[in-house]
């Protein structure tokens, strides 16, 4: 988690002083882009941009120290259909990193299969495919950590479809291709709607893959991942639920290799309480991960996780989220206070 | 009194039904060309499969759906009647799928006429009006009055 965070403010003084210039920085862009919304409105036809705001406190709880995290994102996202052909990109960057997240091009084999060439995102989980970083369409700000840990694009190829029955469908998605760090992947994601014109569903997904390291000791990682979802959604409740399996093989260089698994679940509550107005809570836990050689690859890792939340949806697509954590890491356990405005431009 | 209570309790559960079924409040979905939906209407949950961008095994052409925002009314109504949720959770489940998938985003137009004018020279697009509006509107042909 370090590396995320490049202030170490010792005072109280210091928090103010610099949590000040900030969300005026905030407030300034908040109103210029609401004041820009009828400009913004001429966009091309198939461009979505989500332009975000994010602030942390993260409160390092055995060393008693504070930090402040604070970081503007925007996400391009574009598509077309000319008859059977389909293209699809997207662009992320925030001060972290700037990415070509998706690059794909589409041919219809009919009217519900399609075959994609290019990067996409990996069919693993439900979080990984349904927001990404369009953070505007996930309700709280942060994102179930296991969905961080996990190569979340390939480049290769994709089948994508549904079979229809009644008022059902299943779906799926099969996946094969490589990534950076990741010399193969295959995955198969399924989920069934009892009725397609619900978000409710209950999906799997199975994924191999073969990754590279870069610790020198290391040769490779082979890695098996189940993931059982759900999206259930009745009234204003909405509920998101994955329970995670992955068996990881680390190669050593000097033939040695060490197998381990380890099972990470969460899940997230949703509770609209007017169409503006949405609080929320997540739990995430994770089971066996202290001999887990790979997860000792990965010590920002959180393990676990308490938060609890509330966003505003207001004026034209624009939200306001607030959410507070208690996260566990390997070495550490932190309290951390996020704020983030989000916004849809279409 | 008890009379003059019972008219009363009448009025008032009849005044809503009145105003509902009024002929200035229907919802009529058009299209210009009806064999898009094989000369057939469609009922409400077909109409839907459309707004959230499903098509059918069968469906030859592609059908492009067009949200009349011309009326906040008329769309409210629509939302009501077609979708079953509001303006928000449609615009997010719209461009969830949108995001997810590439396609087509759903088109809003704000101008009656624009859109009929998109409906007479396309013959794919289905869309939404007032009945009332029918009569001006002489060439769009009616999928469903809801």
């Amino acid at each position: 988690m370090s590396k995320y965070f490049s202030m170490n403010l010792d005072t109280n003084f210091n928090l103010r002083m610099i949590y000040k210039p900030q969300f005026k920085i905030v407030f300034l862009t908040c109103l210029l882009l609401c004041g820009s919304v009828q400009a913004f409105a001429a966009l091309p036809t198939g461009l979505l941009v989500f332009p975000g705001f994010s602030a942390e406190h993260i409160r390092d709880l055995p060393a008693e120290e504070d930090k402040v995290e604070s970081t503007f994102s925007v996400d391009l996202f574009y598509a077309q259909k000319k008859g059977q052909f389909s293209f699809l990109g997207e662009y992320f960057k925030d001060k972290h990193k700037s990415e070509l997240e998706r690059y794909q091009l589409g041919w219809d084999i009919d009217n519900r299969n399609t075959v994609w060439l290019g990067r996409f995102h990996t069919p693993i989980g439900y979080w990984n495919t349904n927001f990404h970083h369009g953070k505007f369409l996930q309700t709280s700000i942060s994102r179930p950590a296991i969905s961080l840990i996990l190569p979340r694009h390939t480049r290769g190829l994709l089948l994508e479809g549904a079979i229809h029955k009644q008022e059902g469908a299943l779906n799926y998605n099969i996946a094969v291709g490589n990534s950076t760090r990741q010399n193969a992947t295959v995955a198969m994601q399924l989920y069934w709607q009892e009725d397609i014109t619900s978000e409710s569903l209950i999906g799997v997904s199975l994924t191999y893959r073969e990754m590279t390291s870069d610790v020198l000791s290391i040769d490779g990682i082979r890695q098996a991942h189940v993931s059982v979802f759900a999206n259930e959604e009745f009234r204003n409740w909405r509920i998101i639920a994955a329970i995670n399996w992955l068996h990881n093989e680390v190669q050593f260089k000097n033939n040695q290799n060490e197998s381990s698994s380890f099972t990470n679940i969460y899940t997230q509550i949703e509770y609209g309480i007017n169409d503006d107005l949405t609080v929320f809570g997540r739990v995430e836990d994770t089971f066996s991960e202290e001999d887990s050689a790979y997860l000792d690859l990965l010590p920002d890792f959180i393990s676990a996780r308490r938060a609890i939340g509330m966003r505003f949806d207001f004026a034209n697509s624009q939200a306001l989220t607030l959410e507070v954590s208690r996260d566990k890491t390997q070495s550490s356990t932190d309290n951390v206070m996020s704020l983030e405005w989000s916004m849809l431009i279409q | 009194m008890k009379k003059l209570y019972a008219v009363l309790m009448l009025l008032v559960f009849l005044a809503p039904t009145t105003a509902i079924s009024g002929e200035d409040t229907l919802v009529a979905m058009v299209t210009s060309n009806l064999s898009l939906t094989d000369n057939k209407t469609l009922d409400i949950k077909a109409i839907r499969k459309l707004y959230l961008g499903f098509k059918s095994a069968a469906q030859q052409k592609p059908v492009e759906v067009v949200v009349n925002v011309s009326d906040e009314q008329l769309y409210q109504s629509f939302l009501q009647r077609v979708m079953y949720m509001s303006a928000k959770k449609f615009q997010r489940i719209s461009v969830a799928k949108f995001f997810r998938h590439g396609g087509k985003l759903i088109q809003n137009i704000d101008n009656t006429n624009e859109l009929a004018e998109k409906l007479s020279s396309n013959s794919n697009v289905v869309s939404f009006i007032w009945a009332k509006d029918l009569k001006r509107y002489k060439h769009l042909k009616v999928i469903k009055i809801l």
